[in-house]
């Protein structure tokens, strides 16, 4: 029975015409040479993410109304691409996953930007930042929305020019400019992918099936693929997957992308598009899941970035590149959870669904604290007028009283200290790592860095909090001109603090339900988008309720213990620089040297090899070849003479007499 | 029966001889009556596009004998493969007087004689359904390049317009022996002289005589186009030409290069295609690497979009010999979608040289600041030319990378890489030229767009908007004729035997055609 709903158009399109009407207020003004009216500007950039939020809730309200296994509401809205077995449609799909996630998205997107009415109220591209914000919007719902690969792929580049637009807003600073290339050519990488994986499915399913790239009909089709075909168009696809999720290596494009102005980290770069490639293996589960190793790939590859960025963040001293670096760490549990989802169902078929909900639930919480620290950090560097290394801040806590508490609970959050969002999501993906050691042993490994990383995490994430709040103020010029934000950006930071605090009850685990909290609420209304193709209660190996305490307790004292090391290190006496600076300190500093490698063994031969091509090849090879063919026919009939008009003419004569010459052999030649 | 294609074809040469009348000192009398002229032209040319039929074959045919002794005759007609290109022609002719109206200072009624005779000769070539009639076209259509480049080109006129024309005419001499070739053939296996062009295709021959015939047909096309490594004409004319020439050259004339292929080659040749087909695709796929690095290294703007030309049309030959539905229909969406992505980018380009008298990247920086209309509209069009989805590039490349994979897999995978090194090149294009403060005295005060350009741009700009939201209302007039042309070509059978099992609700044999033909 298939449902449809002609409101879901509704929700990507305010956006679209709140972004191209500020779009034209702002070329209008830059005109007549000065800015769009503020006010109105604002109004509209408001109204278009408020509207889409509205929509969403009554769209989830319509999709909960319908019986479990029937949410799914489509609209289709006219034919996109047709050609021969190719038929893609301008059409949407809202099941509970989709719906989760736009209302996550024009959620806390109303929220940033309203935030950022504030934020950028001195700007002299206030008007230009709030269409490409809306625009953004708009991507990321059709992204979210779309009901094949390619409509997503629409959304998915539309948000990766968004966000080389935002990256690169103030752009004449060169640098920041750089850093919005860098972005976008590090997602057209993972871009090349996601276009392979589409191709490699629909020829497999156009030869071995109906050839589609909707995500019900592969879903439908899901037994046509052999294992070996999965696994190629799985891993195709999560290539894409870890150039938007920012996944090693192709995590170099995050960290730059702090040059863009701090809302925009944190709705762009943090909650929302970077978490589109958990998403999108989420979508893809059914395919990821019949491979056997698939799954596995995710999950390590998750797991190494969590470990490699959070090292990074130790060494940072800009308050947004320890939250960027965190952000690339966070992003990879996301997909140790979803990774873990998909090879669970490989093995035990049913019973990845709700695992692969708990990474979701990552992708849900997160979205909460992490745009809550980086409008946090917003505040700060606002208040401390623009200044961003922590090492110049400290006892910021008496000035900025409403940033320090709520980004003080989105530290905690994210640390994994209970009963906060960040402790449920986190504990329920690393008990399922623990739980994949049954099957495999070596994937205790995966649990044993989850909850080193989530030691790290707890001590970074304090190291900036503390250096930032607390001590003695390092620089007494700004310390003395800091001042806490106007209502409009503390009213966010207060709405999401309290997400923080109450979402995490959304999947507590039934063990936490102390016989009177509802369980698994996410988990269950995720389950019909998720399952993938096996009804049925799982059967995985489950610890025992010590045992499941015993995790919970290893992961809270190791987070304690980070922020023990953090407190002692730079809360008890304020420190004036890094107390040690070691070889270690400096490579953690450097990130490794990735950037460098990469500048080394990617970008520098490939431009050798074009200079190489352009002068020897092209310039001194083909066209000195062509150059010179007239020359040495010239030269053979003793007609010596340079390049000239004249021999057009020459040639054409030639030429024409040749062909009556040729003319004539044929004439007798067939004639015969 | 319609004339229209014939009063398209000949209106704007009866415009160019009116043009004479008008004393040549009263310069806005010329440029206005140029640019009416191709309004008009394009007004008319609108019935071609809302008349014509998707499912109907060619349309719009005219015929009457010329030579009928010789078989020559002068029939016309227009079907999916060269609506696109017909439409082209219509719609960038004015664009390109507009984009002229400062850049000719002198001798005027040449030049914009020579932009309408060009546009004339460019029509007739897609249209024409006699073989002798075509070449007749594909000839004419040189010579006012020849022209607009050798007088109103840049420094090194001369030396690049000369090489355009002897390194084309070498390929066309041969492709006109080659055309005789085959018209004394069928003389000789049916008794008749006939230059129509379908009774020409697929006729028998030795092996020696279809790869000669072949090989003379492909190095035309493949000049014209241009295929790696036959481009080396390429640069120096697209440089040296007046950018309006440098834009319909680009625009328009390359595409025919590639559209003779899917007219002549491929339909005469059939047997020849399908075993040269794979080392074709190879060469578009090694050009369309080869321009897009150089293009990396390019210091010259007009250079480089020149490389990314030469880039982007070995993706269209890699589509074309791709020889299934998704590749040829890709490739001729991409013909206008390239057009107008490329011609747009030469033409802005040109903005930028005009305000500052190079062309030289270095020279820039910073642009963003003192000209923000003329940065949206370059980003804009950067975005369309890299294949942002949304605009009509994505259309195009997707279906033309798709059906390179599906064609050859490892060829479509190296292919794909291609939308790595367009982004590559073009945001550092953009943002050496408009990001960054401005460093150069020269640079401050740097003029917005004006009117006129807005007015250039903004058509082009809407297309490539329109085209890409909703690209149907393209491919639905396309795609029943690159079914036509699989079916009649005989490259269909491959695809629909993959395609057939498709079909989850019908076993019947039949249902493939079916399934080909309509959904």
């Amino acid at each position: 029975m298939e449902h449809t709903s002609p409101l879901i158009g509704l929700v990507p399109l305010f956006p679209l015409l709140t972004a191209a009407l500020i779009g034209l207020m702002t070329l209008f003004f830059a005109h007549k040479n000065q800015g769009a009216p503020k006010g109105l500007v604002s109004a509209i950039a408001v109204a278009g993410p408020l509207a889409s939020f509205l929509v969403s809730c009554v769209l989830f309200f319509q999709l909960r109304a319908l019986p479990e296994a029937e949410r799914a509401l489509t609209q289709n809205v006219f034919p996109w691409i047709h050609v021969g077995p190719l038929k893609l449609d301008a059409a949407f799909l809202l099941d509970p996953l989709s719906a989760m996630m736009i209302l996550m998205v024009t959620g806390i997107g109303t929220l940033i930007h309203l935030y950022s009415i504030g934020y950028m109220s001195h700007d002299r591209g206030f008007s230009r930042y709030f269409s490409y914000l809306n625009l953004f919007m708009f991507s990321m719902l059709i992204l979210v929305l779309g009901s094949s690969l390619p409509l997503m792929f629409v959304g998915w580049e539309g948000v990766g020019l968004c966000s080389y637009l935002l990256i690169g807003f103030w752009f004449t600073d060169i640098a920041k400019a750089n850093a919005g290339n860098k972005a976008f050519i590090a997602n057209r990488v993972g871009d090349f992918g996601f276009l392979l994986g589409m191709f490699f499915i629909f020829f497999f399913l156009m030869n071995h099936g109906t050839a589609t790239l909707d995500f019900a009909g592969m879903k439908e089709q899901a037994a046509v693929f052999t294992p070996y075909a999965a696994t190629a168009a799985a891993l195709l696809l999560f290539v894409g997957a870890m150039g938007k999720s920012a996944q090693f290596p192709l995590h170099v494009w995050l960290a730059d992308a702090m040059a863009g102005p701090t809302p925009v980290s944190a709705l762009i770069h943090a909650a929302t598009m970077v978490t589109a490639g958990v998403y999108m293996v989420a979508r893809m589960g059914f395919l990821f899941a019949i491979s056997p190793s698939a799954g596995l790939v995710v999950a390590s590859v998750g797991a190494f970035t969590a470990l490699f960025a959070a090292f990074i963040a130790i060494a940072q001293s800009d308050i947004k590149k320890v939250l960027a670096y965190s952000t690339v760490s966070q992003l990879g549990y996301m997909f140790i959870g979803v990774g873990l989802g998909v090879y669970f169902e490989n093995i035990v078929a049913g019973a990845g669904a709700a695992v692969l909900a708990a990474g979701m639930f990552h992708v849900f919480t997160h979205a909460f604290f992490k745009a809550l620290l980086f409008l946090g950090s917003g505040s700060v560097i606002h208040a401390c007028h623009e200044e961003q290394d922590i090492w110049k801040m400290g006892g910021l806590k008496s000035k900025l009283p409403i940033t320090w508490a709520t980004m003080g609970i989105a530290t905690l959050a994210i640390a994994g200290i209970p009963p906060l969002a960040g402790f449920f999501s986190k504990e329920a993906i690393l008990t399922n790592a623990f739980i994949a050691g049954h099957y495999q042993t070596w994937l205790l490994g995966i649990y044993a860095i989850g909850l080193f990383t989530s030691g790290l995490t707890a001590f970074y994430m304090f190291r900036m909090f503390f250096l930032t709040f607390h001590g003695k103020p390092r620089d007494q010029h700004i310390h003395d001109h800091a001042h806490e934000s106007p209502a409009v950006m503390t009213f966010p930071l207060l709405a999401l603090a309290l997400g923080t605090v109450v979402v995490g009850f959304l999947n507590v685990p039934k063990v936490l339900s102390f016989g009177f909290l509802p369980t698994d609420l996410f988990a269950t209304w995720l389950a019909p988008a998720l399952e993938m193709g096996h009804h049925g209660e799982a059967h995985l190996h489950h610890p025992s309720t010590s045992t499941d305490f015993l995790l919970m307790a290893a992961a809270i004292g190791i987070a304690l213990v980070g922020i023990g090391f953090a407190y002692a290190r730079y809360a008890k006496a304020t420190p004036a620089t890094e107390p040690t600076k070691t070889l270690w300190w400096e490579i953690l500093w450097e990130k490794f040297y990735v950037d460098e490698m990469i500048q080394a063994i990617v970008i520098e031969p490939l431009l050798k090899l074009s200079r190489f091509l352009r002068k020897s090849v092209d310039e001194e090879g083909l066209d000195y070849l062509v150059n010179n063919t007239p020359k040495a026919y010239a030269g053979l009939s003793n007609a010596v003479r340079v390049i000239q008009t004249g021999m057009v003419r020459s040639y054409a004569y030639l030429m024409v007499l040749g062909m009556f010459a040729i003319l004539l052999y044929f004439f007798l030649h067939l004639a015969k | 029966m319609s004339h229209l294609l014939s009063i398209l074809i000949l209106l704007p040469v009866m415009a160019s001889l009116g043009m004479l009348l008008i004393p040549a000192d009263r310069k806005p009398v010329i440029k206005t009556w140029a640019l009416g002229a191709s309004l008009l032209n394009l007004a008319l040319g609108l019935g071609l596009w809302f008349g014509f039929k998707p499912e109907a074959g060619f349309q719009f045919a005219e015929k009457a004998d010329w030579l009928p002794s010789l078989g020559i005759s002068y029939h016309i007609g227009v079907d999916g493969l060269s609506l696109l290109i017909a439409m082209l022609t219509l719609i960038l002719t004015p664009v390109a007087i507009l984009a002229s109206w400062n850049r000719i200072q002198h001798k005027l009624r040449g030049y914009y004689a020579c932009m309408l005779l060009l546009g004339s000769g460019m029509l007739g070539a897609v249209v024409a359904r006699d073989l002798f009639l075509f070449y007749v076209f594909w000839e004419v259509m040189l010579l006012p390049m020849f022209f607009m480049i050798g007088v109103w080109g840049g420094e090194k006129r001369v030396f690049a317009t000369t090489k355009f024309v002897v390194y084309t005419l070498v390929g066309s001499l041969l492709m006109f022996l080659a055309i005789l070739y085959v018209y004394f053939k069928h003389q000789a296996l049916n008794g008749t002289w006939t230059f129509d062009i379908p009774s020409l295709y697929a006729l028998s021959y030795s092996p020696t005589e279809m790869w000669l015939l072949f090989g003379a047909f492909f190095l035309a096309f493949a000049i014209k186009t241009p295929v790696w490594p036959f481009h080396s004409w390429l640069p120096d004319a697209y440089t040296q030409a007046p950018t309006p020439a440098t834009f319909m050259l680009s625009a328009v004339m390359a595409k025919i290069g590639a559209y003779g292929f899917l007219r002549f080659l491929i339909p005469m040749f059939p047997e020849a295609t399908r075993t040269a087909a794979p080392f074709i695709m190879l060469l578009g796929m090694f050009g369309l690497l080869y321009g897009a690095w150089i293009a990396l290294v390019q210091t010259d703007a007009k250079r480089l979009i020149a490389y990314s030309s030469l880039s982007h049309m070995s993706i269209i030959v890699m589509g074309i010999f791709a020889l299934n539905q998704f590749g040829i229909t890709g490739s001729v969406f991409y013909f206008m979608a390239h057009a107008m992505a490329t011609g747009a980018l030469f033409l802005l380009v040109m903005m930028l040289a005009e305000r500052r008298g190079t062309r030289e990247i270095a020279q820039f920086g910073g642009i963003a600041k003192a000209a923000p209309w003329l940065t949206v509209a370059f980003i804009f069009i950067t975005m369309a030319s890299v294949g942002l989805p949304g605009l009509n590039g994505f259309v195009g490349e997707f279906l033309m990378l798709m059906g390179a994979y599906g064609a050859a897999n490892p060829i479509g995978v190296i292919a794909t890489t291609g939308v790595i090194w367009s982004a590559c090149y073009m945001l550092w294009l953009v943002s050496r030229i408009f990001f960054g403060e401005i460093t150069r005295p020269e640079n401050q005060g740097f003029k917005d767009l004006t009117l006129r350009e807005a007015f250039i741009i903004l058509p082009l700009a809407a297309l490539i908007a329109w085209t890409g939201f909703y690209p149907q209302t393209v491919l639905s007039k396309v795609e029943p004729s690159v079914q036509a042309f699989l079916q009649q070509t005989g490259f269909a059978a491959a695809v629909e035997a993959k395609a057939a099992p498709a079909d989850g609700e019908s076993h019947t044999p039949a249902a493939p055609a079916a399934h080909a033909d309509g959904h």
